[in-house]
Parts: C-alpha cells; structure tokens; sequence
C-alpha cells in the first residue's frame, strides 16, 4: 500500500494546477463552514454580552431577610454575586418644579456593573457618605455636589399623614449611572433587612431543578409573576433571556435565527461544496483512469484502488482544511469588527472562536470531503481494467451526444462540436451548471431579501415621515413654545382625549378592513382634539367650513389602499365610552374626510376622529408631538432647553440604527454569496480548463483539418454561450420565484408593488458570461499556440 | 505537370547544443496522379517532411509549391484553409472527432469551408469504404481499421490536390494494413488523386509508383 499513497502524493505533485483547483475548493468550503460558524457563535455571545451588559451577569434575584443569607450562601446549586439593599425613597423636586420620589439602594464590596448598572461619569461610591445617581437626576444635581436626602419607607405620596421619613442624610455625589435606571441612587455601607440576593446558577443547563429546589415548589418560569409569595423567597426577577442564551434554549426567538440561519446556510455550503469537490475530484479520476487501469491490470484490487482516492482526498483534506479554518476565523473577523463599527454604541459584537465550533466546521468540511469522493472512489475501484486503460472517463453514445435540430443551422460545424462538448461528460456538465444556477439563484434570491428589507425599513422611515416624537409636554404654553422653535418642516399635535374611547360597531366594518385585519375587529377608537388654529387648517385643507361640522366628529377612514374601512355615514350617531365601558356621551359624524391630520408628518390612522379642542382643558387629554425637523438631533437641543422634562424621541437615529442593522444584514449576506460564488468560480475553473486540456488532441484535429484561428475561437465562444445560456435560464427563473416570495413576505401591508429586478438580472448576466469568456480564454490561450503536429503526437504516445 | 515543388527545404528542431536539423535542404518534385511512398528508419525525417507539406508545420528554410502556390508564405488562416481544401491528411492514429459520427467527420473539411455537402460524392465514399451500416456510428463504436477508412473518406471528401498519409497502416494488423493500401492504391489509380505516403514498411511501400528514400533529414534515394 505504500507505493500506492507514493504514486498519490507523486501525481498531486506533477499535476499542481489540478491540485490547487482542489485545494481551493477544499479551502474555500472549510472556510465558509468555519465562518459561518464563528459568525454563529459570535452572535451569541454578543448577545450574550449585550444582555449581561445592559441587563446584568445573573440569572435570578430573590427577595430575602438577613437570616437568609447564609442559607444562600450553603447552597450549592447558586452563587451570590450581589447583595443589593432597599434602603427606602425619598422626595425630590424635578426641574419642573414637581415632587417626585428617589429610590434609594446600598451594596456592600461587589461592582454594581455585575447587576447592569454602568457608571457613565465619575466613580462608584466606596463609603457609606457617597452615592452615584441615575442620569436624569443631572438634571437638578451634579457631580461632586452634597445633597441631603430625608429618606424611609412610605405609603401613597397623597397621604399626608402618613410618617414619611425616618432618617435625613447628606451624601456626596461621586458618579453619575446611565438613564436604564430612572431615579435611583445608590451607596454602599449600609446594611438592613431589606435585601435582594442576585444569584447564579451553577449549572445553567439544570435551572429549574435549582430554582425548584432553591425555592421548594415547582415553580413555573414561562408562567410567572414577580414577587410571587408561594415559595420559600420571592422572586423578584428571573433573567429568561441570559439562561435561554446561556443553556441554547431553541424556544428564544434570537437563538432559533441564528441556529436556523447558521444550520441552512451550512446546508448551502455543504451542497456547493460537495458539488465543486466532487467534480475536482471526477475530474483527477478521468486523468488517472489509465494509471488505474494498469495498476489493476498489474495486480491491484478494486479495494486498493477506492483506498487510493480516499487517500487523495485525505491528503489534500488534511492540507486544506486547516488553512480554511485559519481563513474562515480571518474572515469571520473583519466581517465582525466592520459590524462593530457599523453597529458602534447601539449593539455589541464579541468575536468568539470556539473549539467546539472549528471541531463542527472541521467534521463537516471533512464530511463534504467524504460525500465527494465516494462516487469516484466507487467508480475508480468497479471500472475494469481494460476500459480503465482505453478510455478517459467519458462514455459517448450517439444518443448522449443528441444535439437539437436548430444547432447546426444556427450555429453551423462550430456550434455542433460546441454542443456536443457539452454532452460529452454530463456529470460534468451538470455540475457546472448547477454551480452557475446556485450561484445565480443566491445572488438574485439574495439581493432580493436585501432590497425588499430595505424597502420595509425604510417605507417604515420614509422621507416624509416625522423624525422626531415628544412626550409629557406639560401644557399648551410649552407647546406654544416648542411650535415657534426654528427648523419645524412639518407639524402634528395629537391631543388624545384620556380616559374616553368612541365606538364603532362591529357590524359598520367592511369586507376589506376584516380581510386586511384577519378578521381581528377593533370596535373602540381614540378621539383626537385639534386646537383652534389647527382645526381650521384642517377644514380648510378639507375645503369644509368648520361652522359646519365642528358640533360632531369629523371622521377619517381610509385604508393603505385608499378603501374604506367601515360603513359610516355623515350624521350617523357613535357612542363615546369611559374607562369602565360605560356610555358617557355621543357625537354625530359631521364629515367623512379622505385626508388625515397625520398624514403631512407621515402619521396615518387608517380609522381615525377629530374633534375641536375648545370643550376641553389641557388636563382632560394626553398631548404628544410629531414633528418633521431639519435636523432632528439640534432639534431635541432646543426642545430640551425649553423643557428638559420633555421625553422625546429621536426617530432619526432610530433610523440610523435600523439602517446601521440593514447594512450589517448585507455585510454578512454578500461576503456569504462571494465566497460561495468563489467555489462556483473555482468549479468552473477545474472544469473547463480540465476539458479544454483533455481536448488539446482534437483542437489540434480541427486546425489540422482546416479550422482557422477565428473559427476555433468561435466554437469556444459558443461553448460558452451555451454553458451560460442553460444555467442562466434556470437560475433567473429560480432566482424570480426567490424575489417573489420575500416581496409576498415582506409585503404584509400590501403597499408595496412587486419590483422585478431586472437590474439585477443583468448584472448576473454580465457577470456569468464574463467570467466562462475569462476562463475559457485563460484555458485555451496556452494551447491556442501549441504546434499542431506536436499536439496530436503527444496525444497518441 | 509537377503539383508539388519542394525546394532546399529545412527543418531544425531544439536550439544550440539541442539542435537537431529534421530535414537538410531537401528538394523534389512530384507530378499530379502519382502515388509516392517516401521510406527511411525512424526519425529520418519522412514524417516531418510530410506535415510541411500539409501545412501543419512550418520549415526554417526552402519553399514549397503545391499546385503552384508556395505555401510557405500563407498566414495561419490562409494555411488553415488550404489544409481544408488543398489537402487531405491520414495519419497513424485516425484522429477523427470522438463526438462526431461517421458522417459528421467526413465532412468536417466541407463545412468548415462553408459549402454545401455534395450527397452524391458522400454517399459514393461511405459505399466505396464500406462505412454503408456505420454511418451514424461514433469512432469508439469502430474498428481500427473502420476509422482509418474514416479517416480516409474524410481526406477524399473535398478531392484535395494531395492526400498525404503518415504510416497509415501503423496501428493496424495485416489484414486491415492491405485494405487500406489497396484502397489508397485504387484511389489513386481510379479518380488520379495524387498520393504520398510516409512509411518504415517496404511492404506497404511497394504498392506505389516511386519509391523516395530518405536518411538522417537528406535524401539520397528517389527511384
């Protein structure tokens, strides 16, 4: 067997050209295996390290008394990691000049960074004289100021009577904690009964028989409530998502993404993988036919022979493999640390190798191996001896090389061979044209998803839409204020009358709205108050006279679609509801409007009512602001000068978020499609050079018959027209089906048209020609020049 | 009327101390309707000779006239179109087309050129080389000596101004050697096609009219 693994390792060297198209391919699989694995993997611990970050390094908090702890601490199933004290909540008055209330918390030696809280300036406190307050207490004290805190347990703040505090205390602001938690200070040193015990598992995998056994009851996780009092503690929270990442629970919605995205991706490598080794391997097998038949015709046995190309291919495995896995984590890197900068502030990315994981992608590059070479090994081994020696793989028969009857009046002698070369190896033919239709339907399939997920994130976005929300505005006067401020574009107050809802009958719904709302029937609406000014804007937009209507409810109803959505007609009567259901008033519809107060800021109600403000003070309705600014960030500036209470949203960086997330989406999607249309590449590379060299004697044939330069080169173009014509056929229609579904997927609101992409369409066209001419050009340039007589003499040695 | 003129040909192979001279200044003539069988041991030259003549090669030095025209300063395309229309080539190894059948290879050279495919002539060809029931057969489904018939027919099909055979009978046994020289020899005789065939075999050599011998790329013999 020695000599044999000799005459292995012997021809993978003489023939390199060949044995680098395998490794390649071997390469570029384990590569893309190994990739998509630490993607996974990173994926999870970034979301691992994001939930620990943001939400803290524990899985459980308990609710327990002093003499509790050492129970705790006996336990072996749990590690405390923090220690946390309700030292009570004192008054403080915001900058609105309300009262409202601190929560006031100690912690002993451990970081509070354990339980999520994140020091954004200054320090922790390290005596029991200092405190780190949340961030939006900057906006009545600062760093390094001393305040004094009157602080204790009590009741309802409508109590008067109630004994308010129990201890007055003056602290010393060293640090300022992010705004995740509102109105919370908190020291350390102080010690009392009052105590939440933050704990670890030891063994994640067994949490619930822990948790069962820690608060002796079968305690349910998906069905609980906090502060439950029916075990041994209360359970204040149990951190689901850390121990569902933690222990691959397939029930997390984030984790089944990324497995399920991970497992098919994989299945889509392993499938062009074993295609493309497979046919390097078919391809050395046809070269070595001969030697084979003479090995056998000296002595050798068909199980010899299988165990030779088994021994190629572990020989280039073991050479291969390893390089893809270093390539595959390089790869995986800079896909990562670009999805870092993309994503920066907003979501974390942890780069993760894990051993399991290059074990995974070792086995299945190896697996891919394996599938590939057991076709030709069997054929190898099974091919007689005498067969093996006369022919080169190929099995021609006048009905395999049938050729339509269009081809040779079209095409003339030229197209004929072109065809005909074609079918000479289908095996080969139809694995390059599965390479191609993959490699095709992955890019259209691909860069549809990718644009029909742009075109969702951005119809949500839209350019006439309003980039900036605001909430809590005290009154009319600060909203006055907020109107007059520079670089408003587009303006909307939407005053929502509190506590009152107007009905619509079930039955006043249309066909269209039930279909469009599977059947879901909202009955009770909101009912939107318009100040004076802005309730004759309105009119007037409507072209109406607001004498005229403003007695009733002017009710918009239209849908996406511009239908209706319910039957309503002018002077029909709607009940109005309380917060108990009780019918407390009713207004007449005075107008059916087709245009929406929203719509100028891109805020569309398909069902909505709009009363005039006047009957109404400012306490009895809800105000939030949308508004279409210039330049959203300076925008909140002003805003938060006027009022700093004001909660706002910034919709533009939501914006950028959401794109900053699409463009990650692509970064992963097109590294994913060129590696894979790499292999398709090299495939098409091993095939048609091999069939090119295999052909040196009958290119040789056709010039010595007369076949000029021109004609020849013809011929090879033809071949590649035809390569290209069948796989592009089939791929642009798979690939159309592909764009189709993610439009009817993406296209849940029926606003967007199916866009055919025929830009796209092109560009795979170009590309798909461009690269069989290249290769085929490369291929035939060294044999384009050869002496024809030497060619046909070499042959026949 | 000489169709073919050789003059002071040469032919040198490898360079410097590899240099190895194929043909030194060999000249002579052929006439039209001869059949010339050019004999010597292996690597004298007879062979290379040959595919100068057929345009699959190009000499170092001298000229050659076939049928007026010195060929040796055609382009690659013009050269390509004479071994298409002036010349027929067998060689020892029937270099037929694997994925073309009997027919399709006979008239490669025809369609090549573009021209329309005289039945008549094919038909006549394929009855003449018994291909009758092998018309549609690929060259894997025939003998050796069914595809060097092939390879004949093909060589005929456009009535050339010279057929030229290196060792046609090389890969062959005796039996098969016979037919295809007798059918060479007919083919000379009967339609006046002129004929030059290399060979090592004086057997085979004495079937036709002129004997040229050669040794170490001169020749030294031509009876």
């Amino acid at each position: 067997m020695k000599i044999l693994h000799e005459l292995v390792i012997k021809d993978l060297k003489l023939n390199r050209k060949r044995t680098l198209g395998t490794v390649v391919a071997i390469i570029l699989a384990s590569a893309l295996l190994c990739g998509v694995i630490t993607v996974a993997v990173s994926a999870r611990e970034s979301l691992i390290s994001n939930n620990i970050q943001y939400g803290g390094n524990y899985h459980l908090s308990l609710a327990i008394d002093e003499g509790d702890i050492e129970t705790i601490e006996a336990n072996r199933d749990v590690k405390a990691v923090f220690y946390r004290y309700k030292l009570g909540m004192a008054p403080y008055i915001n900058s609105r000049g309300e009262e409202e209330t601190i929560i006031l918390l100690s912690y002993e030696a451990e970081d509070p960074a354990v339980i999520g809280y994140k020091i954004i300036d200054g320090r922790w406190a390290k005596n029991d004289n200092e405190i780190v307050i949340s961030e939006n207490l900057t906006k009545v004290y600062e760093l390094g100021q001393k305040i004094t805190l009157n602080y204790g347990d009590y009741g309802s703040l409508d109590d008067a009577n109630e004994e308010r505090y129990l201890k007055a205390e003056t602290f010393e602001i060293v640090g300022v904690m992010d705004n995740s938690m509102h109105n919370i200070v908190i020291t350390t040193g102080h010690i009392n009964d009052n105590i939440e015990v933050f704990l670890r598992f030891n063994d994640p995998w067994h949490y619930r028989e822990s948790l069962n056994e820690l608060l002796g009851m079968e305690f349910d996780p998906d069905n609980y409530y906090l502060n439950e009092d029916e075990g041994r503690y209360t359970v204040e929270m149990l951190n689901k998502d850390l121990l569902r990442l933690e222990v691959f629970d397939f029930s997390y919605v984030y984790l089944q993404l990324i497995i399920s995205s991970a497992l098919a991706v994989s299945a889509i490598i392993v499938l062009a993988g074993v295609i493309c080794i497979r046919n390097s391997f078919m391809i050395s097998l046809s070269d070595k036919i001969k030697t084979y038949g003479i090995l056998k015709s000296v002595g050798a046995t068909n199980k010899q022979i299988g165990q030779m190309v088994k021994y190629e291919g572990l020989i280039l495995g073991v050479f291969g493999i390893p390089l893809g896995l270093i390539l595959g984590n390089l790869g995986a890197l800079v896909i990562l640390l670009i999805t870092r900068e993309l994503l920066k502030g907003r979501f974390d990315i942890v780069f993760q190798v894990s051993v399991s994981g290059l074990i995974v992608a070792a086995v299945l590059a190896a697996l891919t191996i394996a599938l590939s070479l057991r076709k030709a090994a069997k054929v190898a081994a099974k091919t007689s001896p005498i067969a093996n020696i006369l022919q080169n793989g190929e099995e021609l028969s006048a009905r395999t090389l049938k050729i339509p009857r269009f081809i040779e009046p079209i095409f003339k002698t030229g197209g004929v061979i072109a065809y005909k070369n074609l079918k000479r190896n289908r095996r080969r033919y139809r694995s390059t044209v599965i390479s191609i239709t993959i490699s095709v339907l992955l890019f259209l399939g691909m860069s549809s998803f990718v644009y029909e997920v742009t075109r969702d994130v951005k119809s949500n976005m839209g350019t006439d839409r309003y980039n900036v929300s605001l909430y809590d505005i005290p009154d009319e006067e600060t909203l006055t204020e907020i109107k007059k401020l520079d670089g408003i574009e587009e303006i909307y107050v939407g005053r929502e009358l509190s506590g009152r809802r107007i009905v619509v009958e079930a039955e006043r719904m249309t066909a269209g709205y039930l279909e469009d709302m599977d059947n879901y029937v909202r009955t009770d609406y909101s009912i939107d108050l318009l100040a004076d000014d802005e309730y004759d804007a309105y009119c007037k937009e409507l072209n109406i006279d607001p004498d005229t209507v403003k007695d009733g409810v002017i009710l918009f109803d239209k849908n996406a679609g511009a239908k209706r959505n319910t039957d309503l007609k002018i002077g029909d009567k709607l009940n109005v509801i309380d917060g108990d259901a009780n019918i407390v008033d009713s207004y007449e519809i005075t107008y059916i409007a087709d245009i929406g107060c929203g719509d100028k800021v891109g805020l569309h109600y398909n069902i909505a009512f709009y009363l005039p403000s006047d009957k109404y003070n400012s306490d009895d309705y809800y105000t939030s602001v949308f508004i279409k600014a210039e330049d959203p960030d300076a925008f909140i500036g002003e805003v938060e000068k006027i009022d700093d209470m004001i909660r706002y949203y910034n919709d533009a960086e939501y914006n950028r978020q959401q794109m900053a997330m699409v463009y990650a989406v692509d970064l992963f999607m097109y590294s994913f499609l060129t590696v894979i249309t790499l292999i398709a590449v090299t495939n098409l590379f091993n095939t048609i050079t091999n069939n090119v060299n295999n052909q040196q004697r009958e290119y040789a044939v056709l010039k010595s018959v007369g076949m000029t330069r021109r004609e020849f080169g013809r011929m090879i173009n033809l071949e590649v027209l035809f390569y290209g014509v069948k796989s592009l056929f089939i791929g642009i229609v798979l690939g159309i089906a592909a764009s189709v579904c993610f439009w009817q997927i993406f296209n849940y609101s029926g606003t967007h048209a199916y866009v055919l992409p025929i830009g796209n369409i092109v560009l795979v066209v170009i590309f798909v020609f461009l690269i069989l001419f290249i290769i085929m050009r490369y291929s035939i340039s060294r044999i384009e020049r050869q002496n024809i007589i030497e060619t046909i003499r070499n042959d026949s040695v | 009327m000489n169709i073919l003129t050789v003059d002071n040909l040469s032919k040198i192979y490898g360079k410097d101390d590899n240099e190895v001279k194929a043909l030194d200044h060999v000249s002579f003539t052929i006439a039209r309707g001869e059949f010339v069988a050019i004999i010597g041991p292996s690597g004298c030259g007879k062979s290379t000779l040959l595919h100068l003549i057929g345009g699959v090669d190009r000499p170092n030095g001298g000229s050659i006239r076939v049928d007026g025209k010195d060929i040796c300063m055609l382009s690659d395309d013009e050269l390509a179109v004479f071994r298409r229309r002036q010349v027929g080539l067998i060689y020892q190894f029937y270099n037929l087309i694997p994925i073309l059948n009997v027919e399709e290879n006979i008239t490669l050279p025809v369609k090549l050129d573009n021209r329309q495919v005289n039945k008549d002539l094919l038909d006549k060809l394929i009855r003449y080389l018994k291909l009758d029931n092998r018309r549609h057969h690929l060259p894997n489904e025939l003998s050796g000596g069914q595809q060097q018939r092939v390879s004949i027919a093909r060589a005929l099909m456009t009535r050339p101004a010279i057929i030229l055979a290196d060792e046609p009978t090389g890969n062959l046994d005796s039996k098969a050697s016979e037919e295809i020289v007798t059918l060479l020899k007919n083919t000379n005789r009967l339609l006046k096609q002129t004929i030059i065939m290399v060979t090592h075999d004086f057997e085979v050599a004495k079937y036709a009219d002129r004997l040229i011998k050669m040794n170490d790329g001169k020749i030294f013999e031509a009876s």
